[in-house]
């Protein structure tokens, strides 16, 4: 009977029955795995039906895990992560975080791809567009500033330096122009990510009412 | 009652027909409370789990019968003129 439950095949489909089950409390797929082996190796011991049968009889793993697929939304998001307040603190590290210790926007960063209210290409822009948000933009326009600064002051001593040419050439309103988009850019992502997820707060309430 | 035999007696009604779907459905009312297990030996090799109703899962079962009776009245009061000759 050992040898026999031990087949490569029920291996296999046990395996695969894991694989589906990912997604539950380790508690409760624990528990569906365990009366699964149970029942094969209880029905092979008896002789009713040969490890062929397994299958046939028991359903195929996503079958199984299909039965199990109504008990994921209850258990699996901790309610807070859909939470009103954490779409208003995700935003706001994301935009202000930077300026906290360096460090508070990693923090949005992390709120925005736990969070359950954004979409996917939301949390990849939210996540591109301008790291470090307002603090990040602020260090993307301090950092050539004070570099091209540098250059003009050593224009004398090296007349063909590119950046200092590059700066004159674009001349002064262009630069306020660039230099507003950038403060603007993390500004308006983070606004939008903030609406976008008020907006859903409705929908992932009632969706989560249906399928408890 | 332990997983093969519940299974076996759902199955002789024509109840189900993957087996294993049973489990997620025990899964789920061991977790409600509606069910418990213990281990027993069995005649015949390893220790099986047995599951038997919690008192909360009585009270529910008969919270069900009741409503399943005045629910399938209901039912078949309204298909009695599609299914029989007499309509």
């Amino acid at each position: 009977m050992m040898h026999q439950a031990d087949d490569p095949n029920i291996r296999k489909y046990l395996h695969e029955l894991d694989a589906r089950l990912r997604h539950l409390p380790a508690e409760q797929s624990e528990e569906i795995l365990q009366g699964i082996t149970d029942h094969i190796s209880d029905a092979l011991s008896r002789g009713s039906s040969s490890v062929a049968d397994v299958p046939g009889s028991l359903g195929t793993p996503e079958e199984v895990a299909r039965g199990a697929a109504a008990e994921r939304v209850p258990t699996a998001t901790p309610p807070w992560r859909e939470s009103t307040p954490w779409v208003v603190l995700t935003t706001l590290l994301l935009v202000f975080g930077g300026f906290i210790a360096g460090f508070g926007w990693f923090l949005g960063l992390a709120g925005l791809w736990m969070g359950t209210r954004w979409k996917l290409w939301e949390k990849i822009v939210g996540t591109v567009v301008l790291p470090g948000g307002l603090a990040g933009a602020v260090t993307i326009l301090v950092v050539p500033v004070s570099y091209t600064s540098l250059t003009s002051e050593s224009v004398t001593l090296t007349p063909d330096s590119s950046m200092a040419s590059g700066a004159e050439v674009l001349g002064p309103v262009l630069s306020i122009i660039a230099t507003i988009a950038t403060l603007a850019l993390p500004l308006i992502v983070g606004i939008y990510l903030l609406i976008v997820g008020l907006r859903r707060e409705q929908t992932t309430m009632r969706a989560a009412q249906l399928t408890a | 009652m332990y997983g093969l035999d519940i299974a076996g007696k759902l199955r002789g009604h024509g109840l189900l027909t993957s087996e294993g779907t049973l489990y997620p459905l025990l899964a789920r009312l061991l977790r409600g409370g509606h069910v418990d297990t213990s281990w027993r030996e069995s005649g015949q090799g390893a220790p099986r789990k047995y599951y038997s109703l919690t008192p909360a899962g009585k009270e529910a079962l008969l919270t069900f019968v009741d409503a399943w009776g005045v629910f399938s009245h209901s039912v078949s009061d309204i298909l009695k003129p599609v299914g029989g000759h007499d309509s």
